[in-house]
């Protein structure tokens, strides 16, 4: 079938064959040392960018291959001006047909067992007892967080570092999908079933769950904070939740402070509230959104951009609109400037309080 | 001002719209009279989009052979054209090449539309325009993505298979005629629904329309597109039993499997899957819209039934849908390098056969676009197996076409330029999907900006690409005419540049981890450069498609006249006048050999008849 | 022409898998199927069956006799066909007048007023391919070498009868 090579068709082969090391050498070297993904703070992310190095290397081989042999065809086989003839009559050649079946053939199937392995090391169960269960509830617009284990519910998912936890995944009424980008897979939540995630985070900081299934026009914005802390701190984050929880109530005192505060896509109507020091305090609490739930609660700090507080004064009640509730406390004796915020939306919903 | 009422067009847009008011008039008169408050918008709409659609295509006239047959008339044969020039494109013809043109035409008047609304979408997220709401986006990004799939590329393929496929076989028109022109026609309503269902309220959904939101979201504008898809599918199954019955039956003698061009293989392997898959999506949609408007409950959970179900038969059209978008796509590409290179295409059965080989296992991977639904955990290994494997016959076909490259003789016309990018951005599009297909990895990636750069890097070089590519390759024997190469270079770079920088950052944003559907996104990183340089890229291929508007118009009008064969084509089509005439081949000619046997010296590919007349004998080759 | 109608019924037959594919999945996944309050009448269905058989063997046997040049004898078996078609269509109207569950009291109820819902359509459109053939027939338009139209209307009449008995074997028997 091939006609005996012309020393011109050797000095073709050996000028594509450096073209394509150049160009492959570079490009598998660039995806062999930079972080092609950022913000690796996990064991499973660990796993996924390890293989993501490899496949890209592969597919950076491959590539150079085609567009090796495409770019010297392109300037070394042009048809120079007055030549009417054909092309040579090549019509295949078939070793190299099978070459090029099979080599991907069996880097493919490679691929796929090294791709099963790596989802069982990431999804596999450990031991019992080893992994801490987080039930997940996922709504329009928001996330709830329970801890079986401590009896503990919150709107921030905070975990103890290098633990592994067993996310269980509901949704109330959509596909919702949970995702942490720093600590790697992600995971739908569908209506009817329960699903699940794990992930054993490997660094201390303050990250976001965002919502990744389409689910209505607030999915922008159906984020919580996820927060890595020391063990220590996890300890006494769990206890602060249970003392929160136990004092949660609505006493029906005489009120000497009326205030009218109104949530509304997804937004307070108003950014400051004062009042004086150690009044009775009544919020009327109207919530317009339909389908959402909100509260007002109050801290004695709290950041909107972290999305977390510390030291809570009064946390509400929380009501899905349209409704509207009424809740009475009393405002701190020590003046200052507090903070407020709808622990359901705790990077959007925040405001100052103020008490003279 | 008469004439306009004669066009088929004109009576059957009245016809519809009178039937519209009737059936909705029928409907809110049928509930008033079972005593329900006589106006709810889905059942009232519902009912007069049913009875418009029907109106309309009786006054199109499509109806009236039929009814004929069906009362047992002999009906006047309507193929011979009744109007002449440009008001064909108006009427129900049905001769293949005109249908082609009105799908093509159609393919092309959608395609800066919705290539418009996204950019709409774009420059929100560059935040250079003041931020749209929430709903808007959502609803013009998933009408961007169902008018691309139903209403650009379906058309354009479809378009060109009308066309090219008798002429590339050796017929004189489609197997069923009649049957083709109904096909085209059902096409308009459903594009006008969908279109203006953005004046409805939209659609929140994206265009994956996936219940409980879909069935749940409140704006007739759901209901509108839910229809309008279903009445395209409906166009698209007609469609396929046309293609596939001509291929079947209509080659010329000696016309064997093994010697038909590369896109008549891809058009079977096209038109076979979207025959029987088409049904899945048009149930799927179906479904929902039967839970909108009778309460019924397949996917709702409280009524026992199951959300993922309709993810899988979703799916199950919906990816074998993507290779029907390239399929043609890669077909064109075969065929159009050899008569470039001018050397016989590389290994010729295997890229034949990989063009099925290719549908076979497309269909079989469905799964990959749900890792992260919640499926039993284990089922996506095979998934993940069998997403990688299909990518090995079409590597085979890449790897064929740079090999027919090697040692030919290249000519950079334009055709052969947008050949050029569609291979690079193709093969970008097939490494990108690696990562995907691997379970661990996509459940990062999944619903991220990588995806939809992967799945744009397919589109552009499995179809628009080489539909370009198509444009300037054919132009000439549909018009006579040659388009301009000086415009269409300036094109192909617009379009180039415009397709990398269109992908390349949104790669990027991918593996930053920006989500999709979103309209807004944490500052900071280098996110709003990265959506500012595709939303270049975006306007760049904007400008490329008015340039070609541009080029279409003066080409047609004052191009150099381009003979029968001006690229030294070897396919039948090549074989007859520029433009063809009306019945294509007054003699049917004999095939003797494979087509692009450029340089096998004593190959020819065709020939009229027997006699050694010169004049007659005209041949393809040798 | 035949290949046309064949291509067709191919397609048909992934509407009707469809169909079956959410009532069976549903079935896998779904503890309690039927769902309580669910009573079926299985011998309304078999008369049914018995029914759609008959008009199949009625029209084989008017195939037979226009091959034979016998117009009459078409005639006569389009005539019944129709008719039992539409004892068909009346009676299933009967039983979904009469279940004790509606389309939307549950997703069984979704599932099997859709599947036997489309299964009557293509049962009407059959009526009205017999009817427009019965018509060509008066007019004399068929022949012992003439009949290709009511070949490819009975082709599609038998497939609409299979289709039958495998809902029927759903709905009825498996459950």
């Amino acid at each position: 079938m091939k006609s005996r090579r012309s020393p011109q068709d050797w000095h073709h082969i050996l000028g594509l064959c450096l073209t394509i090391a150049i160009l492959s050498g570079s490009l598998v070297f660039l995806f062999l040392h930079y972080d092609v993904i950022p913000y690796s703070y996990s064991v499973e992310r660990g796993y996924i960018d390890n293989f993501l190095k490899i496949l890209l290397s592969i597919a950076a081989v491959v590539f150079s291959i085609v567009i090796g042999v495409l770019g010297y065809s392109l300037i070394f086989f042009r048809r120079k001006p007055g030549d009417k003839s054909e092309g040579s009559p090549v019509r295949g050649f078939a070793p190299l047909e099978r070459a090029w079946t099979i080599i991907p053939l069996i880097i493919v199937i490679g691929l796929a067992i090294y791709g099963a392995v790596i989802l069982d090391k990431i999804t596999a169960p450990g031991p019992p007892q080893t992994e801490m269960e987080v039930d997940v509830l996922a709504f329009r617009y928001g996330w709830q967080f329970t801890y079986p284990q401590y009896n503990v519910t919150s709107y921030e998912l905070n975990v103890p570092v290098n633990q592994r936890i067993l996310i269980k995944l509901q949704s109330k009424d959509v596909v919702h999908s949970f995702w942490v980008k720093e600590w790697g897979p992600k995971q739908d939540a569908v209506p009817g079933i329960t699903t699940q995630v794990r992930y054993t985070p490997t660094k201390i900081g303050q990250y976001t769950v965002q919502c990744s299934q389409l689910c209505g026009s607030g999915h922008t914005y159906m984020t919580a904070p996820a927060i890595v802390i020391s063990t220590g701190d996890f300890q006494n984050w769990v206890k602060q939740q249970q003392i929160a929880k136990s004092t949660t109530t609505t006493t029906t005192a005489p009120s000497t402070a009326t205030i009218n505060l109104v949530a509304h896509n997804i937004m307070f109507d108003q950014n400051t509230i004062t009042v004086s020091a150690g009044t009775d305090v009544t919020i009327n609490f109207n919530n317009i959104d339909a389908q959402v739930p909100h509260n007002f609660a109050l801290y004695s700090s709290g950041s909107a951009t972290t999305g977390t507080a510390t030291g809570s004064i009064f946390v509400g009640q929380i009501i899905t609109g349209p409704s509207a509730v009424v809740y009475h406390f009393k405002a701190p004796a020590t003046p200052g400037t507090y903070f407020f915020r709808c622990d359901v939306h705790p990077t959007m919903m925040t405001g100052t309080f103020v008490v003279k | 001002m008469k004439g306009i009422f004669s066009l088929s067009v004109v009576k059957g847009f009245l016809a519809g719209l009178a039937g519209t008011g009737i059936g909705m008039g029928v409907m809110m008169l049928i509930r008033a009279i079972m005593g329900m408050p006589a106006w709810k918008t889905g059942p009232v709409v519902v009912a007069g989009i049913l009875t418009g659609v029907i109106a309309y295509l009786a006054g199109l006239g499509v109806f009236h052979y039929w009814f004929r047959w069906a009362v047992g008339d002999e009906a006047k044969e309507v193929d011979a054209p009744p109007v002449k020039g440009w008001r064909r494109y108006f009427n129900v013809d049905t001769n293949h090449k005109v249908i082609g043109i009105q799908y093509l035409v159609t393919a092309l008047v959608f395609l800066p539309f919705a290539v418009a609304l996204q950019l709409l979408g774009r420059l929100d997220l560059s935040k250079l325009i003041p931020a749209i709401s929430a709903s808007a986006y959502e609803s013009v990004i998933s009408t961007h993505g169902l008018i691309m799939f139903f209403f650009v590329v379906i058309p354009a393929f479809t378009g060109l298979m009308n066309y090219l496929i008798p002429l590339l076989i050796g017929a004189r028109d489609m197997a069923f005629p009649r049957l083709n022109a109904i096909s085209f026609w059902l096409l308009l309503p459903a594009a006008l629904l969908v279109t203006f269902s953005l004046a409805a309220g939209g659609f929140d959904t994206g265009w994956t329309v996936y219940p409980p939101l879909s069935a749940a979201f409140e704006n007739v504008g759901m209901d509108m597109v839910l229809l309008g898809i279903y009445i395209g599918g409906l166009a698209t199954i007609l469609g396929s039993i046309n293609i596939l019955a001509t291929i079947i039956k209509m080659r010329a003698p000696g016309m064997t499997y093994f010697r038909l061009p590369i896109f008549v293989w891809s058009a079977l392997a096209t038109t076979a899957m979207t025959l029987v898959f088409t049904q899945f999506i048009a149930m799927s949609f179906l479904m929902v819209l039967f839970e909108r408007l009778f309460g019924m409950g397949f996917f709702n959970p409280q009524m026992g039934g199951q959300v993922l179900l309709y993810q899988y038969m979703f799916w199950f059209y919906s990816h074998p849908a993507v290779y029907v978008f390239v399929l043609l796509g890669l077909g064109i590409i075969s065929d159009i390098i050899p008569v470039f290179t001018s050397k016989p295409l590389f290994g010729y059965k295997t890229v034949a056969l990989a063009s099925p080989g290719i549908a076979a296992g497309g269909m079989i991977v469905f799964g990959h676009h749900m890792f992260a639904a919640g499926m039993p955990a284990v089922l996506r290994i095979p998934f993940m197996a069998t997403t990688l494997l299909v990518a090995v016959p079409t590597g085979v076909k890449v790897f064929a076409w740079v090999a027919t490259m090697w040692m030919g003789k290249i000519r950079l016309s334009t055709p052969f330029l947008f050949v050029v990018s569609a291979i690079v951005i193709f093969l970008l599009g097939g490494l990108t999907g690696i990562p995907l297909g691997i379970v661990p990895i996509d459940l990062y990636l999944h619903d991220t900006y990588w995806v939809v750069g992967h799945f744009h890097a397919m589109i552009f070089g499995g179809f628009l690409l080489p539909t370009m590519a198509a444009i300037y390759y054919w132009f000439p024997k549909v018009t006579g005419k040659m388009l301009s190469e000086k415009w269409g270079k300036i094109q192909w770079a617009l379009l180039t540049l415009g397709t990398f920088l269109l992908i390349i950052p949104m790669l990027g944003l991918g593996v930053d981890g920006m989500r999709r559907r979103v309209i807004s996104y944490s500052p900071g990183l280098n996110m709003q450069l990265l959506h500012t340089l595709t939303a270049v890229g975006g306007f760049l291929v904007f400008t490329g498609l008015v340039v070609l508007a541009y080029n279409l118009v003066i080409s047609f009008k004052r191009g150099e006249i381009a003979g029968d064969n001006p690229w030294g084509g070897r396919t039948l089509e090549w074989m007859v006048s520029s433009p063809p005439p009306e019945n294509n081949f007054s003699v049917i000619p004999e095939v003797l050999d494979r087509p692009h046997m450029h340089g096998v010296s004593g190959s020819i590919h065709a020939r009229f008849g027997n006699n050694d007349n010169n004049h007659d004998q005209r041949e393809q080759g040798g | 022409m035949k290949l046309g109608m064949i291509l067709f019924l191919i397609s048909e037959a992934f509407l009707f898998g469809a169909l079956f594919t959410v009532y069976y999945y549903l079935r896998a996944e779904t503890a309690v199927w039927p769902p309580v309050g669910v009573h079926l009448d299985l011998p309304l269905a078999i008369v049914n069956t018995a029914i759609l058989l008959t008009s199949s063997v009625v029209i084989w046997w008017a195939g037979t006799a226009i091959r034979n040049g016998n117009e009459k004898g078409l005639s006569v078996g389009l005539s019944l066909t129709i008719i039992l078609g539409a004892a068909f269509l009346a009676i299933t109207g009967y039983e979904w007048a009469h279940e004790t569950f509606g389309a939307s009291t549950s997703a069984y109820g979704s599932i099997f007023f859709t599947m036997t819902g489309f299964h009557a359509l293509h049962v009407f459109g059959g009526i009205l391919l017999m009817l427009s053939l019965l018509a060509r027939n008066t007019k004399h338009k068929f022949s012992s070498s003439h009949y290709l139209a009511v070949e490819v209307g009975s082709l599609y009449w038998h497939y609409v009868d299979f289709v039958w008995i495998i809902v029927f074997a759903t709905l009825f028997i498996i459950k």
